[in-house]
């Protein structure tokens, strides 16, 4: 214990006697720590809204019917839903769309079928919230949606407001009919979400006819079986997958992008390893003669070992935690950049919130 | 009793240009609580002598015997170990940790070996007493004279109760009147506690406070 309380005395005195360049050497040290924390936590981040996107949107769906690239024949539905292996099946229309006048905000809106939604969203949730008058609004008038209630509150709008949205570039002027609570697929994109009837979906998004993607359910017994069988009606080129899978697929891709922004940061974190390095060196070869000294006095080599590593970790120490702090903040600065590269490069996700994971 | 021996002891310095014989063949015996003074020219090996004795330095041929152990034969860990318990060491241009206080500088060696608490407190309190500098505890090294600075390094070479003071040309850097209170505390400390102390040095006021003195010359012992 006396060792050590010797040891603490002896590195602050020496910080505080070269107090610049102790600063400069955590201040470099925190830096390249938040540049790495910030970029783990922002695309963490998107990851995770992602996956909890997905499993929003996804409900109970147990396959998706899809063809990459391009939309299906909305023809496809009635032969999927009447297929006997075919518990429940839901049309699906998507598009995120940015909002007129205000850079930066997107959106997503589904086109639902709604009288095909039972078992494959639960009702129970977000869509149940919509009541009677607000529901048959949606069905029959044009250019309306429903929007989530934190997405609605946070734009100050609400209920028979309009809405301008972008599609292709092109203004589109929808009316909100009902705000839907924060339940099920209203979580997507942490709330940045909306739904219409699909018909109308496809109206305003040019989707006439075509349709995104169908969920389903099958009926109990052999799903290998009843996944053959459905096949055998898919045209060439559709394909017919679990959620997760194609969850897995673009969250490769996320993570290939992580990986790449971390192997960027890993290099600030370098810089960083070596300025505790670069200032251990100087350091030691200024107390040189201080070291000669206490080993002639009778300190093990062990001890100015000790002695050395204890600066270094003590640098280490307060760098690192001003470095997480910083990253967090740095985090919230980048988010809206990381999120929107994603979104451009892989998938649509929004982030309004950080977390430690 | 004899306390330190030396049988034909050696110490070459071999560089890639040339090879100096700091010490020829040097075989001598002290005794427990002897003040001895090791004289000479500079170079003709007092302090080499001293590093060997002390622990600091190995000999190139023959043995170095201190309390009955052979230092040359010892381990690092051992040899740091013997300098820290059984060698207290005095330079010529004091040593003292800048960034401690006269009193963390004197507790240092007790630190060293783990040691805090009541126990320092007391030694260390006793020996700034000792050395008159009680009331300058608290100061830095840079705030106090030579004299001043080399008796707070005789205190510290003295907390861990060492058989042997080695003295390297204490009173080099000292005025004659700092320089004569040094040799006077050093002699009286031989005298109080029986501490074997061996003095390298120039200054021929010390021949008459030794018991012994030792010429040297070109690395071996005149007389």
């Amino acid at each position: 214990m006396a060792l050590l309380k010797f040891y603490l005395l002896l590195l602050l005195r020496h910080t505080l006697q070269s107090w610049r360049q102790s600063l400069l050497t955590i201040l470099g040290l925190a830096l390249g720590v938040a540049v790495f924390v910030s970029i783990h936590l922002s695309v963490g981040a998107s990851l995770r809204s992602f996956k909890s996107t997905v499993r929003s949107i996804s409900g109970q769906t147990q396959w998706q019917i899809f063809q990459d690239g391009r939309e299906l024949d909305e023809g496809l539905f009635p032969a999927v839903k009447l297929h006997p292996a075919v518990e429940a099946a839901a049309p699906v229309v998507e598009f995120q769309v940015s909002l007129d006048r205000r850079p930066g905000e997107v959106l997503w809106i589904m086109g639902l079928d709604f009288f095909s939604e039972a078992g494959i969203r639960s009702h129970s949730e977000a869509i149940s919230s919509i009541r009677s008058e607000e529901f048959f609004s949606l069905l029959l008038t044009p250019k309306t949606v429903g929007l989530s209630r934190d997405f609605a509150r946070g734009q100050g709008l609400k209920k028979g407001d309009s809405l301008t949205i972008l599609v292709h570039g092109r203004p589109e002027t929808l009316t909100i009919a009902a705000l839907i609570d924060p339940k099920g697929p209203a979580q997507a994109l942490e709330g940045n979400f909306g739904v219409m009837d699909i018909a109308q979906a496809q109206e305003v998004f040019g989707k006439i006819g075509r349709l995104d993607r169908i969920d389903l359910v099958f009926k109990k017994g052999s799903e290998k079986t009843q996944l053959q069988d459905l096949k055998k009606i898919l045209p060439e080129g559709v394909r017919i997958v679990q959620p997760g899978d194609r969850e897995r697929g673009t969250e490769k891709m996320i993570r290939s992008y992580q990986l790449n922004l971390t192997a960027l940061s890993f290099i600030a974190l370098l810089v960083s390893m070596y300025l505790i390095y670069n200032t251990t060196s100087l350091s030691v070869a200024r107390r040189r003669k201080e070291l000669g000294v206490l080993r002639a006095l009778g300190m093990l080599p062990g001890q100015v070992l000790w002695l050395i590593l204890l600066e270094s970790a003590g640098y280490g120490l307060v760098g690192g935690l001003m470095g997480i702090g910083g990253g967090y903040f740095l985090a919230r600065l980048l988010l809206d950049t990381v999120s929107r590269t994603i979104t451009n490069l892989y998938v649509l996700v929004g982030i309004t919130r950080l977390s430690f994971p | 009793m004899v306390l330190i021996e030396l049988k034909d002891v050696s110490r070459c310095y071999r560089t890639a240009a040339a090879e100096v014989w700091a010490l020829k063949g040097i075989t001598l015996s002290l005794a427990a609580g002897e003040l001895v003074i090791l004289s000479g020219k500079s170079g003709c090996g007092k302090t080499t002598l001293l590093n060997m004795i002390g622990g600091l330095d190995e000999p190139s041929g023959g043995e170095v015997w201190v309390g009955g152990r052979n230092i040359g034969t010892l381990s690092e860990k051992e040899r740091t170990l013997f300098r820290r318990r059984e060698v207290g060491t005095i330079f010529q241009s004091f040593n003292l940790i800048p960034m401690l206080t006269v009193e963390e500088n004197i507790a240092l060696p007790r630190w060293l070996e783990g040691k805090g608490g009541g126990d320092i407190r007391d030694r260390v309190e006793h020996l700034l007493a000792r050395v008159g500098l009680l009331h300058r505890r608290q100061h830095l090294p840079q705030a106090l004279s030579g004299g001043e600075q080399q008796r707070v390094a005789i205190a510290r070479a003295l907390i861990n109760s060492p058989r042997v003071i080695l003295a390297d040309e204490p009173t080099g850097n000292l005025d004659s009147q700092n320089g004569q209170q040094v040799l006077s505390l050093l002699a009286d400390l031989n005298q109080e506690q029986g501490q074997t102390v061996i003095l390298a040095t120039h200054s021929r006021e010390a021949d008459s406070l030794a018991s012994r003195i030792i010429k040297l010359k070109d690395g071996h012992v005149l007389s």
